[in-house]
């Protein structure tokens, strides 16, 4: 026997799966060859080696795991049992569950307010909602729907004009958008806005704040003296 | 009963054991468990590398036995069938492992996670000196990282011939292999890793 028919059966050889006479065949080309021997005493120490490789034990919960899984997979499958499975699935987590719910609803409940404008959820409504910017409005004389005042006498025409106004409610300028800009007109408007007019300030976050508001001023012929201001 | 009677009395009578298997005895499937765990672990971390994936490995084995022992026909023994199911599932999950965790497999924690499970009593040395144990577990590793390099169908073989100890016969049944592929495949392990474990061998 060569060495490439003896490298070729080393394997079985040395798994002791060969037959006697090739067994034989074999011994006697490695009492006469020392690399072949050589390779033989590598494989037999690797064979040695894998062999001595410690075996494994599994982790102590492994089998009743399984016993678990198993008992689950036994478990016929009953509809009607269903919410008692749900029942035992969501115990453990209905209290952690229901607190963040509380929770959550104690958090954004009050903040509903400024999602859904108009939305009033507190006590009083006088309160004066804050985080939201509101234009100044006109508070008109004498608690009156009607302005009487001696300088309009000769406004024929309504006039809208945009008034801007200042921290205090005063009117600091304003501008005609349509009617008339005659002198007169003019006179009469500034002694009105500048002097008489009382304007509640645009507010943000409640608090006073400059801002813009466009007025319209209307002469009513039968009420030859009054004057009706909308905001 | 104890479960080492009871395993005796299956090994004598396997007919009779798959019969209690399939009609659902807690009791059969709990011996076959005793009697599988052990090997099916090992060879699940021989071919893993991975403690945690090799216990997965294991109960999903377990699973799919408890599940398809029903249409189990006996045309190959229950060990072969056993076995068969723990190689596709090991096997499965490395190739899933391969394709999701392409970093290198071995690494200092991994080595930490390999000592997790105790080890069974070494008679070959009882009471292993500090030195020794770290010899030891410096080969273990070695072999095993050296194992992890062969290709899948390479390690399976060598695996299930020279750890698990099992016949060419009874791996050709295993893998749906002739004997011829099976011995040339071990053949092609062997010189891989004699090569690969070279200085380890020579010391």
């Amino acid at each position: 026997m060569d060495c490439k028919n003896a490298l070729k059966l080393l394997n079985e050889y040395i798994d002791d799966s060969l037959g006697w006479q090739e067994s034989e065949k074999i011994d006697r080309h490695l009492s006469l060859c020392g690399p072949c021997a050589g390779e033989l005493q590598q494989f037999k120490s690797l064979r040695q080696l894998m062999r001595s490789l410690p075996r494994m034990e599994p982790p102590r919960d492994l089998d009743l795991r399984m016993k678990i899984e198993a008992s689950k997979l036994a478990l016929p499958f009953e509809p009607w049992k269903m919410f008692a499975r749900l029942d035992d699935l969501l115990r453990p987590i209905a209290i952690p569950a229901v607190s963040g719910v509380v929770l959550t609803c104690l958090f954004f409940v009050p903040l509903l307010s400024f999602f859904f404008a108009g939305m009033n959820l507190n006590a009083s409504g006088r309160d004066i909602p804050s985080g939201i910017f509101t234009e100044p409005r006109p508070q008109l004389l004498y608690n009156s729907q009607f302005v009487q005042f001696e300088n309009f006498r000769m406004v024929k025409e309504p006039i809208t004009l945009e008034a801007e106004v200042a921290q205090n409610g005063m009117v600091v300028d304003y501008t005609i958008l349509t009617g008339p800009s005659d002198p007169a007109t003019v006179k009469g408007l500034n002694q009105f806005l500048f002097f008489e007019a009382k304007i509640g300030p645009a507010t943000l976050f409640g608090r006073p704040t400059q801002g813009r508001v466009i007025l319209s001023l209307s002469f009513y012929p039968t009420l030859s003296e009054k004057i009706d201001v909308v905001g | 009963m104890s479960n080492f009677e009871i395993g005796f009395e299956f090994v004598e009578n396997e007919v009779a054991f798959v019969d209690r298997l399939q009609v659902g005895s807690e009791e059969a499937f709990e011996t076959l468990i005793h009697l599988y765990q052990s090997s099916i672990y090992n060879l699940a971390y021989r071919i893993l590398a991975d403690p945690a994936e090799a216990s997965d490995a294991v109960q999903e084995t377990f699973m799919k036995i408890f599940k398809g022992i029903r249409t189990f026909r006996g045309e190959s023994g229950l060990k072969t069938w056993i076995y068969k199911i723990a190689i596709s599932e090991s096997l499965n999950r490395r190739r899933w492992w391969k394709r999701w965790r392409r970093h290198a497999p071995f690494s200092v924690d991994d080595r930490i996670d390999s000592r997790q499970g105790s080890r069974l009593l070494e008679v070959e040395d009882p009471r292993p000196t500090p030195e020794s144990s770290l010899a030891q577990a410096e080969r273990e590793e070695a072999v095993q990282g050296a194992l992890a390099t062969l290709r899948d169908e390479q390690r399976v073989v060598i695996v299930l011939r020279d750890i698990e100890g099992l016949s060419y016969e009874e791996i050709a049944e295993m893998l749906n292999l002739s004997l011829g592929t099976v011995k040339s495949r071990l053949w092609r392990a062997r010189s891989e890793l004699k090569v690969k474990l070279e200085s380890l061998l020579k010391s």
